[in-house]
C-alpha cells in the first residue's frame, strides 16, 4: 500500500506529468510521419533519458509509445499513409471515410477508441499482471504455431471479392516474408548476395510503397488520364459538410461499441503474447469486425466500425505487452524491448522481483500510463481539428508532398536507400494489385505472419519431431486448431452458401 | 474481372513453377543437419500458391461469359502509364542517389505538381517544390537525428 501511493504521488509531480504530456505530443507528431514509428523514437530518445529519474524517463517513454499508436492513424484516415505498420488496417475504412468528408469523424473514433483500447489493456495490467504472465509462459512454440495458423483464417473475411484472389495475395506475401537469414541455420534466403535483404524486406517501406504509393500513382493517373475528380477529398470544415459527418453520433457508438471491446480484448491477448505484435492485433480486430457486423459489405468502402476495431486492438497490445516484461522480464514487443534498456540504465531488473524490490517505481509506471491515456485523449481532440486541415490543401499539392514525404520515411526507416528502393517497387506492385483487384490486406498479413510462423513451426519440428503425439498433452495448441478447423469449416459453409444463393438468383429474377 | 484473372492466375503459375524449380534452388542453400530444411516452408508456400492460382485459372473458365465481367481492368493507356511512373520512380531513385534529397526532391515535386495542373499556379509551385523538401531535409536532420542523402 505504501508503495501504491508512493508511486502515484511521486508520478504527479510536475515535471513527471511534463513529461508525459511531452512524450504524448512527441509520439502523436513521430506516429503521424509515415516511416517513423514509435519504437524508433523511444529508441532514440532513449539516451535523453541517462539524467532523468527513472519514473520520468519511463513515463516519457511510455508517452510517446502510446502517442505513436494513435498519431498512426491520422495520416492512414487523411492520406491513406499509415504512419505505423500497425495502423494499415486503419487505411481501408479510414480513408475512404475522409473522401466522403467525414475524416473528421474518423479520427474522433480513432481517437476514442485508441484510447478505450489502451487503457482496458492498462487495467488488465495492472491487475493481472503476474497471473496473465504465467498464462503467457505456458505459450510455447507449439500454442504460438496453432495460433498463427488460426490467424491465417481471417485472410478469408478480408480477400475481398474473391477469396482465390485473397489467398494468393497471401501466399505471396507469405513467400516474400521468408526472404533473409534462415531462422535456425542463418543461411541466406532469396537474398542473391544483398547485404541488406539479409535483415528480409523490411515492413515499413513495404507498406509505404503499397498502400500510400500506389494510391498516390492511381490518383495521379485518373487526374492525366481521365481528368477525373473522384479521388478529390471532401473538406471537413466546409459549410455543405454535415454536422453528424464531423463528429461520432450515438448511434455510431452503438454500432461501434461491441467491435471496440471485442478488438480490445484481442488486443489483449496478442500484446501479452511475447513475439506476436501491434501489427497482428489490428489485422485480428479488424477482422474480426468484418466478420461479426451486420454492414460487413461496406467495410473498406469508409466504414466507421473498421477503424474503431483496428484503433482499440493495436492500442490494447501497448499495456499487455508490459505485463511479461513486468513479471517474468521477457518482453513482449519490440517497445518493451527497448523499454528494458530503460530499466537497466536505471538500475532496475524488470522480473518477479521488481514488484517488491521496485513497487513505488511499477506503481508509478502504471499511474503514469493512466495519464499517458488521459493526455492522448486530450491532446488528440485539441489536435483532431488541426491534424484535419490537411484536408484543405488541394490535391495537386498534397499528393507531390506525401510522395516525398513517403520517400524520406522510407529511407529513414532502414537509414538507406535501400528502403525507398524497396518502397518504390511495392508502390509498383500495389498499384497492380489494386488494379487486378488482388487484396493488399490479405498480403500485408501473409507477409506480417509468415515469417513468425515459419519460426514457430519449425522449433515445434526440432521439439516434437521425435514424439509428435506428446503435441496432444499442449491443450491450447490443440484447442487452436480445433478452432482453426471449425473457422475453415465455417467458411466453405458460407462459400457454398453464397455459391447457391448466386446460382438462384437468375431464376428468382 | 473474369479475363484478366485467367491471365495474371497463368502468370503467378508460371511465377510459380520458375520460383520452385529456378529461383528456389538457385537462393536457397539446403541444410540436413539440423531441424527442417530451410528450402521446405518456401517451397511449401510456392506449391500452394501454384496450386491455386492454377485453380483461378480453372474456376475462371468453367464460368459461363458475361460481358460485364469480361471487361479489362487495364487497358493499353494504363499499362503505359504505369511503365512511365515506374521510369519516373526510378529516376527519382538515381536522382536523389546522385545529387542528394534535397535537389531531387525538389525537382520531383515541381514535376509532380506541374503534372497535376498546377502549372497554372507557377508560385505556388515554385514555393511548395523549393520550401516543402529543404524544410523536411532539416526537419530530419535536426529533430529525428536522420541524415537524409
Amino acid at each position: 500500500m505504501h508503495d501504491l501511493v508512493a508511486g502515484i504521488l511521486e508520478t504527479l509531480t510536475v515535471v513527471n506529468v511534463a513529461f508525459i504530456v511531452f512524450g504524448v505530443v512527441v509520439g502523436i507528431i513521430v506516429g503521424a510521419i509515415p516511416g517513423l514509428n514509435g519504437p524508433m523514437a523511444i529508441a532514440v530518445a532513449l539516451p535523453v533519458t541517462f539524467y532523468m529519474s527513472p519514473l520520468a524517463a519511463l513515463a516519457f517513454l511510455i508517452g510517446i509509445s502510446k502517442g505513436s499508436m494513435f498519431g498512426g492513424s491520422i495520416s492512414a484516415i487523411l492520406i491513406n499513409t499509415p504512419g505505423t505498420p500497425e495502423a494499415a488496417p486503419t487505411a481501408f475504412d479510414g480513408f475512404p471515410l475522409t473522401q466522403q468528408g467525414k475524416g473528421l469523424k474518423a479520427l474522433k473514433m480513432s481517437l476514442y477508441s485508441s484510447v478505450i483500447g489502451a487503457t482496458a489493456s492498462d487495467l488488465v495490467l495492472f491487475i493481472t499482471a503476474a497471473p496473465a504472465a504465467i498464462l503467457a509462459l505456458m505459450m510455447g512454440p507449439p500454442e504460438m504455431t496453432a495460433v498463427l495458423l488460426f490467424s491465417f483464417t481471417i485472410i478469408a473475411g478480408l480477400a475481398g471479392n474473391s477469396l482465390l484472389r485473397g489467398s494468393l495475395a497471401a501466399i505471396f506475401g507469405a513467400f516474400l516474408s521468408i526472404v533473409g537469414l534462415d531462422p535456425e541455420s542463418a543461411l541466406p534466403r532469396m537474398t542473391f548476395g544483398s547485404i541488406e535483404l539479409q535483415d528480409g524486406i523490411p515492413l515499413i517501406p513495404l507498406t509505404i510503397g503499397l498502400l500510400a504509393l500506389s494510391e498516390i500513382i492511381i490518383q495521379i493517373e485518373n487526374h492525366l488520364i481521365h481528368g477525373d475528380s473522384s479521388g478529390k477529398r471532401a473538406s471537413v470544415f466546409s459549410k455543405d459538410t454535415p454536422p453528424e459527418n464531423r463528429k461520432v453520433t450515438a448511434a455510431d457508438w452503438r454500432a461501434c461499441a461491441r467491435s471496440i471491446w471485442r478488438s480490445s480484448l484481442i488486443g489483449i491477448a496478442i500484446g501479452a503474447l511475447p513475439g506476436v505484435g501491434a501489427v497482428v492485433a489490428g489485422f485480428l480486430g479488424y477482422a474480426s469486425a468484418k466478420r461479426t457486423s451486420p454492414r460487413a459489405a461496406n467495410f473498406g468502402k469508409g466504414e466507421l466500425e473498421g477503424v474503431a476495431a483496428t484503433e482499440a486492438a493495436n492500442n490494447a497490445v501497448i499495456g499487455s505487452a508490459l505485463i511479461p516484461l513486468l513479471a517474468i522480464g521477457v518482453p513482449g514487443n519490440l517497445t518493451a524491448a527497448i523499454l528494458i534498456g530503460a530499466f537497466l540504465i536505471h538500475g532496475v531488473q524488470p522480473g518477479p522481483l521488481i514488484f517488491k524490490e521496485h513497487g513505488a517505481l511499477v506503481y508509478g509506471l502504471f499511474t503514469a500510463m493512466a495519464l499517458a491515456d488521459i493526455f492522448n485523449l486530450l491532446i488528440g481532440a485539441i489536435g483532431l481539428r488541426l491534424f484535419a486541415f490537411v484536408l484543405n490543401v488541394p490535391n495537386a499539392v498534397l499528393y507531390p508532398v506525401i510522395t516525398v514525404l513517403c520517400i524520406a520515411g522510407a529511407y529513414s526507416s532502414e537509414n538507406s536507400m535501400f528502403g525507398v528502393a524497396v518502397a518504390l517497387i511495392f508502390a509498383v506492385l500495389g498499384y497492380l494489385m489494386r488494379k487486378l483487384d488482388f487484396s493488399f490486406a490479405t498480403f500485408l498479413i501473409g507477409f506480417a505472419l509468415g515469417r513468425q510462423f515459419e519460426l514457430f513451426f519449425r522449433q515445434t519440428v526440432i521439439l516434437f519431431s521425435d514424439q509428435p503425439l506428446d503435441l496432444l498433452t499442449h491443450p491450447i495448441a490443440v484447442g487452436f486448431v480445433l478452432l482453426t478447423f471449425v473457422s475453415l469449416w465455417r467458411i466453405a459453409r458460407q462459400k457454398k452458401k453464397g455459391a447457391d444463393t448466386h446460382a438462384e438468383s437468375p431464376s428468382v429474377a | 474481372m473474369r479475363r484478366s484473372d485467367i491471365y495474371s492466375g497463368i502468370v503467378l503459375a508460371l511465377l510459380g513453377l520458375a520460383t520452385i524449380f529456378i529461383i528456389v534452388p538457385a537462393g536457397i542453400s539446403t541444410s540436413d543437419e539440423y531441424g527442417l530444411n530451410a528450402q521446405v516452408f518456401p517451397l511449401t508456400v510456392m506449391w500452394l500458391g501454384t496450386a491455386v492460382a492454377a485453380l483461378l485459372v480453372v474456376q475462371r473458365l468453367r464460368e459461363s461469359r458475361d460481358a460485364a465481367d469480361e471487361e479489362a481492368p487495364m487497358e493499353t493507356k494504363n499499362w503505359l502509364f504505369i511503365v512511365a511512373a515506374s521510369v519516373f520512380l526510378a529516376a527519382t531513385y538515381f536522382a536523389i542517389t546522385l545529387v542528394g534529397f534535397k535537389i531531387a526532391g525538389v525537382a520531383a515535386i515541381a514535376l509532380l505538381m506541374a503534372a497535376m495542373g498546377e502549372y497554372r499556379h507557377p508560385v505556388r509551385l515554385a514555393l511548395v517544390s523549393v520550401i516543402f523538401p529543404i524544410a523536411l531535409y532539416y526537419t530530419f536532420d535536426h529533430l529525428f537525428i536522420i541524415q537524409l542523402p
